[in-house]
């Protein structure tokens, strides 16, 4: 086994889990999410050795294919899927803590797909405005702003549909 | 205490499903990436792990100032949108310098779509898109925030620059009355897999021919009444060798003459989606003949009479499946007879592939009856 395979193989045992989350929240797919981290990780393979960082490079990889993923026509597809199916609201959940995550994840899904990205680095990532912008390729400016209307977005959405119900702090 | 989103959105992101893949599979798909790139092979959008790289095409959504300057043509659909378009493509590949626009991918009612593949560019994702709308249907909608700034004529016809977050695209009349947008995909933080200039030589180079019909895979005699064909796509990835949406009529015709809608943004049902692809034995099972509709089940909060229709039929040889969505209300039945009713090409030689025309029952065409 050559050094790089070694050093790879440690490397995607470590993350590709935490890139997979990663990916999910961005596209909102297991299934979408799980294809775009391999074909990220299947380029950072061949580019090991030319990239200082191999998690800033797979992070920003994997989440501008998750974004890429939302354009494709079978992706269309899928949304056929789950908007034909999907309901005025979402449905409760008798387990405070699933319905929560639930609510989140459909706001999440609600905002655009590139405020969606920056919220999910920012927050999940814990990655600073300089680091998202080098990770989307946007301006700093940009990330601040779809930072500032991403939470806003979701603390309006959540506070119109939580009535009442314990909701996540967001800022 | 109120849980914060860092931490609800890590638990989202762990509770997934058992992963498919592991170190071994991204072992395999890196090697097998690098034995493609070593063999200078250019494989349009294929990768052996199912995944490519598509155009960004959120850099034709950005946000921002409002365009500078407007496209001269705004024409009004003319007598050919109001009919609705045939199922041919007018854009023939071609080669110029080092790219090459490939015959083009996907039809739609708005337009037709190839991919910009450059010699020496990135073996397993298409460098960029050139989309040829149809006389009349004007595209600026969907550049909402980007920069619209006259250039040098091509062809003695207006052109633009289109800016959208950085992103270089071109916008140009190659027809009379007709609009083209070439756009191009992110190539690492700020940076573009095409340049201006190479965007000019594609639109330099392009030139509509006679048309040719739009071919998939697959047909199918049977269409319920009400649908008709909006797109098509076909050779796009490995994920999907040929597919096609209908959605029902009086939907159909409000597109003709616009851009596609953005499948984000657009309410309702999106009618009935046809995708063929390689069979997946964790989702299918084992091939076998007829039609399989799995027994619905309720997901994701949402009751099991909400949930949409799936049937699916294996291709001779077990090799793929043609499936079949559809909404909730769709009639199960018809959605068996469509897929009992399906012919089929020689998936890996598509000059078996059939017309797409001709391969759908002529109810279904946009402008059919």
């Amino acid at each position: 086994m050559s050094d790089r395979e070694a050093e790879f193989r440690e490397f995607v045992g470590a993350r590709m889990e935490s890139l997979r989350g990663l990916a999910y929240l961005t596209c909102g797919d297991w299934q979408v999410a799980e294809d775009a981290v391999l074909g990220a990780l299947a380029k950072l393979y061949g580019r090991w050795h030319r990239v200082d960082n191999h998690d800033a490079y797979a992070r920003a990889v994997v989440v501008r294919a998750a974004i890429d993923e939302t354009r494709r026509p079978w992706w269309r597809r899928e949304q056929a899927h789950s908007h034909a199916a999907m309901p005025d609201g979402v449905v409760a959940d008798a387990t405070p803590g699933v319905d929560e995550r639930l609510r989140l994840r459909a706001a999440l899904d609600r905002l655009p797909v590139k405020q969606r990205a920056v919220v999910v680095l920012r927050f999940l990532e814990g990655l600073s405005v300089e680091q998202t912008a080098v990770a989307l390729g946007f301006p700093e400016g940009t990330v601040k702003g779809y930072t500032s209307r991403g939470l806003n977005a979701l603390r309006v959405d959540l506070d119109e549909r939580t009535e009442g119900r314990r909701e996540p702090r967001i800022a | 205490m109120s849980p914060e989103l860092p931490d609800l959105l890590r638990e989202i992101a762990q509770a997934g499903p058992p992963p498919r893949y592991g170190v071994d599979d991204a072992v395999r798909a890196g090697k097998s990436r690098l034995r493609r790139r070593r063999s200078g092979v250019v494989i349009a959008a294929v990768v052996a792990v199912a995944v490519a790289i598509g155009v960004p095409q959120l850099t034709s959504r950005a946000s921002g100032p409002a365009p500078a300057t407007s496209p001269s043509p705004s024409p009004s659909p003319s007598a050919e949108a109001v009919r609705g378009p045939d199922l041919t493509y007018v854009l023939h590949g071609f080669t110029t310098g080092k790219l090459r626009v490939e015959d083009p991918y996907r039809w739609t009612v708005a337009g037709e779509t190839a991919m910009i593949e450059k010699k020496g560019g990135q073996s397993d994702a298409q460098e960029g898109e050139v989309t040829l709308y149809r006389p009349g249907i004007d595209p600026r909608s969907t550049l909402d925030g980007a920069k619209i700034t006259a250039t040098s004529a091509i062809h003695g016809r207006p052109a633009y620059r289109v800016d959208a977050d950085g992103a270089p695209m071109l916008l140009w009349e190659y027809a009379e009355g007709a609009l083209a947008l070439a756009t191009v995909r992110a190539d690492g933080p700020g940076r573009w897999a095409l340049t201006p200039a190479e965007l000019r030589q594609v639109a330099e180079g392009l030139q509509p021919g006679a048309s040719q019909p739009v071919m998939l895979a697959f047909g199918t005699s049977y269409v319920p009444p009400g649908y008709r064909i909006v797109e098509v796509a076909g050779r796009f990835s490995s994920g999907q060798l040929s597919s096609a949406q209908l959605v029902p009529a009086s939907e159909a015709v409000k597109r003709i003459g616009k851009p596609d809608p953005d499948p984000r943004t657009t309410k309702g049902s999106r009618g009935l989606m046809l995708w063929l692809s390689p069979a997946v034995a964790s989702d299918h099972g084992a091939p076998r003949a007829g039609v399989t509709c799995p027994e619905r089940v309720g997901l994701k909060g949402i009751p099991v009479e909400k949930q949409p229709r799936h049937c699916y039929t294996f291709l001779p040889g077990g090799k793929y499946v043609l499936e079949v969505f559809g909404p909730d209300s769709a009639d199960e039945s018809q959605l068996r007879q469509l897929l009992e009713g399906a012919r089929f090409g020689t998936v890996d030689r598509p000059a078996t592939w059939l017309a797409a025309g001709t391969g759908f029952p002529a109810s279904a065409q946009v402008g059919g009856n």
